[in-house]
């Protein structure tokens, strides 16, 4: 190997202390620094979500006692047919007293949204205007919610206010409450 | 130089200054110097003839003192040499006195040389003498002038500029690695707080989960609660809107909020007055007359027409 003298040492020498500088600040320093830039990120990122979770995990109990309240409301849980007789029962309890007279009662099949199940009946009915309204109103009346999804209604008496038709009411339940 | 050993008789010594291709045998005594000989036989011969030739040249010397006859034996023999060839005359100078004491003066041992210097040549070639060098082996003292050869200063230069650039790469390394460190601690230290951090997370994760999941529940069916039609109110609205001259024959809810009203009026303008209720109750949008059938009856001319709207769900009819 050719031996160097002391100026092609100096310039080796400091030729390999600026590629000794290049490769640690290329694959140590700057890896280091982007990094902290990175965690910087990641770090702000996560302490914005662990507040989040903090601040509703400070509310679990209120959300709790809001669902239970939402659940009594609704007062019914399942996705199964077993709740028309409690709606067809509501039904003709409201009738009986509206004077409404219905003349078929058709159950529907059930809808599922976003884990809410709406059990529907079919009505044909008959009777006075204010009669409808307030057997509607009736039926709307809490406990439960009861919807309308559907209402026809026709005048069929050229002298009273007599209507027929047929209205879709139906009421909510859950799936996994 | 010799008077210069440490522990010596008073019966004479000598000294053998060994090289390649001559050498010089020295006799004195503690006090002063006897003779001194140069004879052309080197190593080279010794190793080609055998050391008959020096042997010789030993006894000659012995028995050629100019000054005074050596009545006494010689008692000690110092073989100065920059070989380890020396120990086959060292033999045969016991082989032929007994008693005789010989030391062998290896230079290249006692004087340390810096790495890769060729020894003897480089010496040679500063023009030293090994004789001189063989005093300086035998001396307790320093010697009084720098008897360094050149190639061995410049090895020392270079040794000790390697040492230094050595020193230098160990604290540039220091420095770095110093630097390293604290620009690493802060890097270090966030990713302990992330790993903590993103540990309580993972901890919360699960009951997170489940308070998001009930919450989104909650919006669903509130959501739907909000948008259910509640009938007296939408009844009452259009109660408050219907004119006396109009008198509704069909009345359709359909979608879950398209409201269709049939109606029949002997008045033309209340068809205008009611569709213009409408239009301003925030309750309707979208209100459109989708036609106005004149027909006679008995009683006269009347209207039939039909409105259709999009019921807005705001509370009163939601």
């Amino acid at each position: 190997m050719m031996k160097l003298n002391a100026r092609e040492t100096q310039i080796f020498f400091i030729t390999l202390g600026l590629a000794v500088f290049f490769v640690v600040y290329q694959f140590v320093f700057k890896p280091i620094h982007e990094g902290s830039l990175d965690i910087d990120d990641r770090l702000s990122l996560d302490q914005e979500r662990f507040i989040k979770a903090s601040q509703l995990l400070a509310q679990k109990d209120q959300i709790e006692d809001r669902y239970q309240h939402l659940i009594n409301l609704i007062g019914a849980a399942g996705s199964d047919e077993s709740q028309i007789p409690t709606i067809v029962a509501k039904v003709e309890a409201a009738a009986r007293e509206s004077n409404i007279h219905i003349s078929n009662i058709q159950p529907q099949r059930s809808n599922i949204l976003k884990e809410i199940v709406f059990l529907g009946v079919e009505l044909e009915i008959d009777g006075q205007w204010l009669d409808i309204v307030k057997f509607l109103n009736l039926i709307q009346q809490q406990p439960n919610f009861y919807f309308i999804d559907e209402l026809n209604l026709e005048k069929y008496s050229g002298t009273v206010n007599s209507l027929r038709g047929r209205v879709v009411i139906s009421r909510i339940s859950l799936v996994n409450p | 130089m010799y008077q210069q050993q440490s522990v010596l008789s008073n019966k004479p010594g000598a000294i053998f200054d060994l090289d390649v291709d001559h050498s010089e045998i020295c006799l004195c005594t503690k006090d002063y110097w006897l003779t001194s000989r140069e004879i052309p036989i080197g190593f080279k011969q010794m190793q080609r003839d055998g050391y008959i030739e020096i042997l010789n040249q030993w006894e000659l010397t012995k028995n050629n003192i100019s000054g005074e006859k050596l009545t006494v034996p010689v008692e000690l023999v110092y073989l100065a040499s920059t070989a380890n060839d020396a120990n086959g005359l060292m033999l045969e100078l016991a082989k032929l006195q007994s008693g005789l004491t010989t030391k062998d003066i290896h230079l290249t041992q006692i004087l340390s040389l810096a790495n890769g210097v060729k020894w003897p040549k480089l010496m040679t070639d500063d023009g030293v003498s090994v004789a001189s060098l063989a005093g300086i082996a035998f001396s307790a003292q320093a010697s009084p002038i720098d008897l360094i050869p050149r190639a061995v200063r410049q090895a020392q230069k270079q040794r000790a500029y390697q040492r230094q650039l050595i020193v230098l790469g160990v604290w540039i390394t220091a420095a770095l690695v110093s630097l390293g460190l604290a620009l690493g601690m802060g890097f270090f230290r966030k990713n302990f707080q992330l790993a903590r951090l993103e540990d309580r997370l993972r901890v919360t994760k699960y009951e997170v989960f489940k308070v998001e999941d009930q919450l989104q529940r909650i919006n669903d069916i509130e959501g739907v609660i909000t948008d259910r039609l509640i009938f007296s109110n939408l009844a009452g609205e259009i109660y408050r809107l219907l004119p006396a001259q109009i008198s509704l024959v069909s009345f359709t809810i359909s979608d879950g909020n398209t409201l269709s009203l049939e109606g029949v009026t002997s008045n033309p303008v209340a068809i205008n007055q009611f569709q213009r209720d409408m239009v301003n109750s925030k309750y309707f949008s979208n209100v459109s007359l989708d036609y106005d059938n004149k027909r006679v009856t008995q009683d006269g001319e009347v209207d039939y027409f039909k409105i259709t709207c999009i019921l807005n769900f705001v509370n009163g009819i939601k």
